[in-house]
């Protein structure tokens, strides 16, 4: 499943202070 | 997708006006300011985002306290993928609706701003000065002024001029709907209140609450229901037809009528205590007869809007027809200019419109020199008129022979007026060369003027 259908896009800000928990948040939601 | 990151509130908060996010994912606990600061800056700097907040598993009562403050939704951490994304497509889905919802407000709102409201007249100019000084307050309207003139166009101005701005304006003509039907629709009714009330209906002042109420026509409302808005303005709350108890409302009123309210009040049939609570601050709104000089920019606004309408290639208008345009009266003030123009706009072959494309009533009713002038009710004294004619052409002209020009007579007749309601001859008179004199006087010049050539 992913965030976005085909036709859409959109601007996401993820914030969060362990750049660990940044590095997967933006792996799921970039797949 | 865009995907922008940031390690802390502060670096968030700083990306907010660039990116205008749609979605803000992020962690309720930050280094110095906090998720909840985030929510809050991103309310004022990016009024389209969601914000979905993650917290630990034992910090939900902060989760909750944000959810209260406007967050779209929190996540516990530790994080599953598939709630990650379900939640931030629903978010993003949520944020395009808020997106066209703010930009279909800011439509509307530069829609009814002043600047876009033709009427450079003074009149109109002091209409618009008005308008600015009584939006902000939440005080009674009451607009006056002929079958179209703009007075749904003046309160809507007010209302998106005002701080209720964001909230849908409500408007009714008062004449337009039964009076039985009026009342159901202004205070709404129970289920079972009368035969065919099948279920609750909520009433325009309900739905209106927060938000403005314009009340067109208000003068065509029958006593009853008069005394019911009455009730209504003064005690700030509404009895539903049917109901017992009573519901608080806010909501302002904007009047309006073309009838003389006073004259109405002396005759019975409108309320003296209703005329007083409505007419708090009224505003004025002249006849297109009375503001003509904004005849062009309202004929070129119109035939910008029609031709568009019409896929036709208009780009304005012959100075003949224009000069029709000026002399009409105008009953239908700005309501029937834009009709006139719309049938124009059909009719014209070139891509300017001519007298031939006016509407023949427009055409006939302006022969040359005509004057607008309208038989009173009461009637009128024609030698009065006439008296009062030969006086001004005289004031005018200074002198017979131009005064009976003006008035499309010869000099012997005027001068026989003249003595026949024993108005004085200018003082001038006497120095004033005789008509036939005159111009004898010109031929010969003229020939003297030839002989050497």
């Amino acid at each position: 499943m992913s965030v976005t259908s085909q036709s859409e896009s959109g601007r996401v800000l993820v914030v969060d202070d362990e750049i660990r928990q940044l590095e997967m948040l933006k792996a799921i939601l970039e797949r | 997708m865009d995907l922008e990151t940031a390690a802390s509130a502060e670096a968030a908060i700083a990306l907010l006006r660039d990116t205008a996010p749609y979605v803000i994912l992020t962690d309720l606990k930050l280094p110095r300011e906090d998720g909840i600061d985030l929510l809050e800056e991103a309310s004022h700097a990016a009024p389209q985002s969601c914000v979905i907040l993650m917290t630990a598993h034992g910090s939900i009562d902060n989760a909750v306290e944000a959810m209260k403050k406007g967050a779209f939704d929190y996540l516990t951490k530790p994080l599953e993928r598939e709630t990650v994304v379900l939640a931030v497509r629903r978010a993003m889905e949520k944020s395009r609706l808020l997106s066209e919802n703010l930009a279909l407000k800011q439509q509307l709102k530069d829609r009814f701003s002043l600047p876009n409201i033709i009427g450079d007249h003074g009149k109109m100019q002091d209409v618009f000065r008005m308008v600015l000084k009584v939006a902000p307050s939440p005080s009674t309207v009451l607009i006056y002024g002929e079958s179209g003139t703009g007075k749904e166009l003046i309160a809507r101005a007010i209302h998106y001029n005002s701080p209720r701005a964001s909230r849908p304006f409500h408007a009714i003509n008062c004449a337009a709907i039964p009076e039985p039907l009026l009342e159901s629709e202004l205070f709404g009714y129970e289920k079972g209140a009368f035969t065919g009330a099948i279920s609750r209906k909520i009433g325009l002042f309900e739905q209106a609450s927060g938000s403005t109420l314009f009340l067109d026509e208000v003068a065509d409302m029958e006593l009853a229901t008069q005394a019911k808005l009455l009730r209504t303005l003064q005690e700030r709350e509404i009895r539903r037809v049917g109901g017992s108890g009573s519901i608080p409302v806010d909501v302002r009123i904007i009047a309006a009528t073309n009838k003389d309210l006073i004259v109405l009040m002396r005759e019975g049939r409108f309320r003296e205590d209703l005329y007083y609570r409505l007419n708090v601050v009224t505003i004025l709104l002249p006849p297109l007869r009375e503001r003509t000089t904004d005849i062009p920019r309202l004929v070129d606004h119109f035939i910008a809007r029609h031709a568009q309408a019409a896929g036709k290639d208009v780009r304005g208008i012959e100075d003949a027809a224009l000069s029709v345009l000026f002399k009409y009266r105008w009953p239908g003030n700005v309501r029937q200019i834009e009709s006139a123009i719309e049938r124009a706009v059909l009719m014209v072959d070139g891509s300017k419109i001519t007298v031939q494309d006016l509407p023949q009533e427009i055409r006939q009713e302006t022969p040359a020199g005509a004057l607008a002038l309208e038989l009173p009710d009461s009637g009128i004294s024609f030698e009065a008129l006439e008296r009062e004619l030969l006086q001004q052409a005289l004031r005018k002209a200074g002198n017979i022979s131009r005064a009976a020009r003006l008035l499309g007579m010869t000099r012997r007749t005027f001068q026989y007026r003249l003595e026949k309601f024993n108005i004085p001859r200018p003082v001038s008179e006497e120095a004033e060369p005789d008509q036939a004199a005159e111009e004898t006087d010109l031929e010969s010049e003229s020939a003297r003027q030839a002989e050497p050539l």
